[in-house]
């Protein structure tokens, strides 16, 4: 009976501690970076903390209609309320060097966003569709 | 049962107040450390930063994934094993600050910093064990010392089990 009454207990306890787990949203963000300003750039990309490990993945991006707008879309379920990044070019070449990373806000949501810089100039535009 | 809480609580005191003070001093600033940085940033406590999205004891969704790269037994309750680490640190580590069930919370915090030294921060060389190897020593100590006169359990040792506690010889 005591047993009984034990496993129940346990029982329960397990139970209220795995409903006690952060719910994570779904996150679709597509990033575009305007490389117009660059010379004959071949290979650009996007790293940051999303990637596993982080920073140390690039994330290729492409330009399908050739007018130096490269582009990706990337989903992944998250609670994180900020992300940061860079853009890269020719796998690893950080764009800009010695100032803060670009940060990505999140709602705590699903949410749908478009991330649009220019290549080595911080301010980048982040909106919500 | 009484008895087991009397002993648990019941501190150990150190023959003058400036022996206890020394060893509370650390306790405090471990404590506080736990409870509202490392604790606060996986576990939610009405503390915890708005951005982090966490409501009351709730554990940060990332830490569960965390914790099931440890393997063994961590992969099969992944969930209650870190809502487990982060109650010792964000709770235990209030507890802990204020002398309050000092024993058992310096053995939650000992427990979890096993866990953080040998499965997440080994492979990260000396530098990176420091803090756990920090809270693991003062944990240590006080499992055996419990609160000494700093605390709230020499408090309810003295006013509520009418104990009078017993000085290192």
């Amino acid at each position: 009976m005591k047993n009984l009454k034990n496993r129940v207990i346990l029982s329960i306890l397990l139970l209220v501690i795995s409903g006690c787990v952060q719910e994570e949203h779904r996150k679709k963000v597509t990033f575009t970076v305007d490389t117009n300003a660059m010379d004959s750039v071949s290979e650009v990309g996007v790293r940051g903390q999303f990637t596993s490990p982080p920073w140390q993945v690039t994330v290729p991006m492409f330009d399908k209609d050739k007018d130096g707008i490269f582009e990706v879309t990337i989903e992944d379920k998250t609670a994180q309320s900020s992300v940061e990044f860079k853009f890269v070019i020719e796998g690893d070449q950080y764009e800009l060097e010695c100032q803060p990373n670009r940060i990505l806000k999140f709602k705590y949501q699903p949410e749908e966003i478009i991330y649009s810089g220019v290549f080595d100039q911080g301010d980048g535009e982040q909106k919500d569709l | 049962m009484k008895n087991l809480l009397q002993i648990l609580v019941t501190p150990i005191l150190q023959q003058h107040w400036i022996a206890d003070l020394l060893f509370a001093i650390p306790r405090f600033i471990c404590g506080i450390l736990l409870a509202l940085d490392f604790g606060a940033s996986k576990f939610g406590m009405p503390w915890t930063a708005d951005s982090q999205n966490l409501k009351l004891f709730e554990v940060a969704a990332w830490f569960p994934q965390d914790v099931a790269e440890y393997g063994g037994i961590f992969a099969a309750m992944p969930v209650f094993f870190a809502w487990m680490g982060a109650f010792s640190e964000a709770v235990g580590g209030l507890f802990f600050a204020f002398g309050l069930k000092t024993r058992v919370a310096a053995f939650l915090i000992l427990c979890t910093m096993l866990v953080a030294i040998f499965l997440q921060k080994w492979g990260q060389g000396t530098w990176g064990m420091l803090p756990a190897l920090g809270f693991l020593w003062v944990a240590l100590y006080h499992l055996y010392f419990g609160s000494g006169r700093f605390g709230i359990d020499q408090l309810i040792s003295k006013f509520i089990f009418k104990k009078h506690t017993n000085e290192k010889p």
